[in-house]
């Protein structure tokens, strides 16, 4: 079966989130992250086309963002979308996964 | 591996059919020009609850449809539009749709798209066409939620919702919520996303996380949740509301909430309170009866079982008592000595089968509110078609019946407040004239009588005309030109099988389809239905039912070497027969002298082809009550008295007449349970004919 989730792009410290993140897609998700875990430069998740996100899935993006916080790597958000931004506000993880308060970080 | 969200789909159907049930009870409730903003709100939740749960299982149009009635709702809510008998009577019609749209999605259906569009257009142009009247946050003495002052927040690391309007007269309760996923919360269903979203409906939410236990990524199962929320609710709900937004995840996690009400009138706010609230005589106790009303099911304290289960369970029972009473049986014909603690055992096992049987009889039982809730939005409907002012009251909702019972008795009773509307109840320039106030009177009333229950449907209308009734009998040949009925008889004719004495067929009754109808199904039920009628101010239907049809108690009798089973509940006497008991009516069978009065005779020998122990002028009559009329059973002996467990006879043999079931006795012997209705129904045809 075709993986369309969480699909590294083309640029490689890119990853760019579906429109869809929930629990059918979090294996996949998770193995695209786990493979940008070490990446020494910083990475940026593009959450632009990202319609529908659960806490499973933004689980794992607040682990990938503390765990490479706490090796000094960077994350950076890319997309105007509100989807994500507004479930992690919802779940008080915004803090967690770097998101500023007025979501100045984002690019 | 996906997740499988159909296993979920009874569940969010039967909930969402009795989340409807409860708006559309609260709609009814609504008093046009001063709605009582808690029940908009109880309102605007059930369609927001639904709206989330369509879209979680995909059921995109039933989630649209939602949407546009939720934010109609919200207009309502937030005081910028008013509620007027036109939008009521579209959110009535609206929660029609829902219910359709549901049915629909359950039974994999094509939807009624044209009407759901025709019925949000409606929707969405009362709202784009809607003067719009101030918002709430002007109106200073609503109970909204207040924003917390800045000191609430300092050192809270929380995520709030937007700014809630201010100017709350008291501080509205704060809910303390702690929300403890066990791993497999994910992997269930659950998003806690989607309850905040809910809680957020509710009032201003603040939500803080603890993700401490979340382990590296890798080590991460991305089905498995690791993280726990705190979260602090302020607004006018209750607690119901608040752990209903749980009821989904019960199993998956620990949630604890935690009420803190602080309120705080001062003097100045009394008054101004007082003036906005509606005018109304309530007890508070009242008030909290209605507020269950409205939050409906999902109170604290139960838990939803399938049906089949307590079916399994009552199966068991069934079995059990037929074990009792086999060893009751063991120990009365052995011919050993049995020891007295062994007989004691026995008798101690015989109360708590018995208490067993009474305590699964009790998770069977619902409260008759399940029927009577339909008939609010049906007398207002038809009372509206037919241009009738009726006032409908109903009392006894909490008497409580088996659910099989239950279920059977809705349509029977439908037809009976039908019929009331239509043939009882008059209009009102009818009622005017003959002296009665404008407003007919229908009254629904539910009560126990020893192991019955009895439904009473009522009205204060014109009654039956036993004149019009017998014309129209004679005329159909039902009853002969010289032949001469009791009141009573007459008004039995209704019930005949088309029979109507409507001048028009109208498409709410008159066609003659339905009193037959409540007849048959409540003798089914082998239960009664009795008429009473006083000409011009009213006519009283009393439907008498079993409350339970799985387990009786019945009395053995013997005719010849075989044994029936007559329900306890039925017998009125028993006596001994002597010479010259029994008078003979030429070619229509026998009777006998009874309290006053000639009770007919059934030798129940006759009846069942079997020979009879003794000589025709000895034996017992059993006087029996079935259907409003006595009648008396020739029996050979009465044997003991037990509960029985009744078992179908339909399912292998079809409909025997005079036999409503059979059941294992406890020497493994099968016993006929007898129908008395039907049985008094034979004895009194023939006695008439």
């Amino acid at each position: 079966m075709p993986r369309k989730s969480a699909p590294r792009s083309k640029a490689r410290n890119e990853i760019r989130l579906a429109a869809e993140c929930t629990l059918a897609q979090a294996a996949d998700l998770k193995s695209v992250l786990v493979r940008m875990a070490s990446s020494p430069a910083c990475i940026t998740i593009d959450v632009q086309a990202t319609q529908r996100i659960d806490a499973a899935s933004l689980q794992l993006l607040c682990a990938f963002v503390r765990d490479r916080k706490s090796q000094g790597r960077g994350v950076a958000w890319r997309g105007s979308t509100p989807v994500v931004e507004e479930a992690a506000r919802r779940l008080d993880l915004h803090g967690l996964m770097g998101f500023a308060p007025d979501g100045a970080n984002r690019q | 591996m996906t997740l499988d969200l159909t296993q979920f789909h009874g569940v969010f159907f039967e909930e969402s059919f009795e989340a409807l049930d409860s708006m559309e009870a609260a709609l009814l409730k609504l008093d046009v020009g001063a709605p009582d903003r808690e029940r908009i709100n109880t309102i605007f939740r059930v369609a927001h609850s639904i709206k989330g749960g369509s879209a979680t299982f995909g059921f995109s149009e039933i989630a649209s449809f939602t949407h546009s009635l939720e934010t109609l709702l919200d207009e309502l809510r937030s005081e910028r539009m008013q509620v007027t008998k036109a939008i009521s009577n579209q959110l009535l019609q609206s929660v029609d749709v829902m219910r359709e749209m549901l049915r629909a999605v359950q039974a994999q259906q094509p939807l009624n798209a044209q009407r759901i569009a025709d019925v949000q257009f409606e929707i969405e142009l009362i709202i784009a066409q809607a003067p719009k009247a101030p918002a709430a946050a002007a109106r200073p003495a609503a109970a909204a939620p207040a924003p917390p002052s800045p000191s609430q927040n300092t050192g809270v690391q929380s995520a709030a919702t937007p700014a809630a309007p201010p100017a709350a007269r008291d501080t509205p309760p704060r809910w303390h919520i702690s929300l403890r996923p066990f791993p497999q919360f994910y992997d269930r269903g659950n998003d806690p996303l989607l309850m905040f979203e809910e809680l957020a409906a509710l009032g201003r939410l603040e939500v803080r996380v603890n993700a401490s236990t979340l382990p590296s990524l890798e080590r991460i199962d991305e089905k498995s949740c690791y993280l726990s929320w705190d979260l602090m609710l302020t607004g006018t709900t209750d607690e119901s509301a608040v752990r209903r937004v749980f009821d989904w995840a019960e199993g998956d996690c620990e949630v604890e909430i935690r009420g803190e009400h602080t309120a705080t009138p001062s003097a100045a706010s009394a008054p101004a309170a007082r003036e906005d609230e509606p005018v109304a005589s309530t007890s508070s106790a009242l008030t909290e009866v209605e507020a269950r009303e409205v939050s409906g099911i999902g109170e604290t304290g139960s838990i939803r079982v399938g049906v089949e289960k307590i079916d399994e369970l009552m199966n068991s029972v069934g079995e059990l008592v037929i074990t009792q009473s086999m060893l009751d049986e063991l120990a009365r014909a052995s011919t050993e000595a049995i020891p007295e603690s062994f007989r004691e055992g026995l008798e101690q096992l015989a109360r708590n089968v018995r208490e067993v049987h009474e305590s699964v009889m009790r998770v069977r039982m619902l409260p008759i509110s399940f029927v009577f809730s339909r008939f609010p939005r049906m007398v207002r409907d038809l009372a509206q078609k037919l241009g009738k002012d009726v006032e409908l009251t109903l009392s006894g909702e909490s008497t409580e019946l088996d659910k099989t019972v239950l279920e059977k008795i809705g349509d029977p009773l439908v037809h009976l407040v039908r019929n009331s509307l239509d043939h009882g109840i008059e209009k009102p320039q009818v009622r005017i004239a003959a002296g009665k106030k404008p407003t007919g009177a229908l009254r629904l009333h539910a009560s126990h009588r020893g192991s019955n229950i009895a439904v009473e449907v009522s009205d204060d209308g014109a009654g039956l005309n036993a004149e019009r009734i017998l014309a129209k009998a004679r005329s159909r040949n039902i009853v002969g030109p010289q032949e001469t009925l009791s009141e009573e008889q007459i008004y039995s004719l209704i019930f005949s099988p088309g029979f109507s004495t409507a001048e028009q067929t109208t498409d709410v009754s008159g066609r003659g389809v339905g009193l037959d109808v409540v007849r048959r199904n409540v003798k089914e039920l082998g239960g009664s239905v009795e008429l009473r009628s006083d000409p011009g101010r009213g006519a009283r239907f009393l439907i008498t039912l079993p409350l339970t049809l799985a387990i009786v108690d019945g009395q053995s009798i013997a005719v010849g070497r075989e044994n029936y089973i007559v329900p306890l509940s039925s017998i009125i006497e028993s006596l001994q027969l002597s010479q010259g008991t029994l008078s003979s009516i030429a070619g229509r069978g026998e009777v006998f002298a009874f309290r006053g009065d000639y009770v007919p005779v059934i030798r129940l020998h006759e009846m069942f082809g079997v020979t009879r122990k003794h000589e025709s002028d000895r034996g017992i009559i059993v006087v029996i009550e079935g259907d409003g009329r006595r009648a008396g059973l020739l029996v050979d002996e009465l044997l003991g008295q037990q509960q029985v467990v009744i078992k179908s006879l339909d399912v292998n043999f079809g409909r025997v007449d005079g036999v409503s079931g059979a059941t294992i006795l406890g020497d493994g012997s099968v016993a006929l349970i007898l129908d008395l209705p039907g049985i008094i129904r034979r004895a009194n045809t023939r006695l008439n004919s």
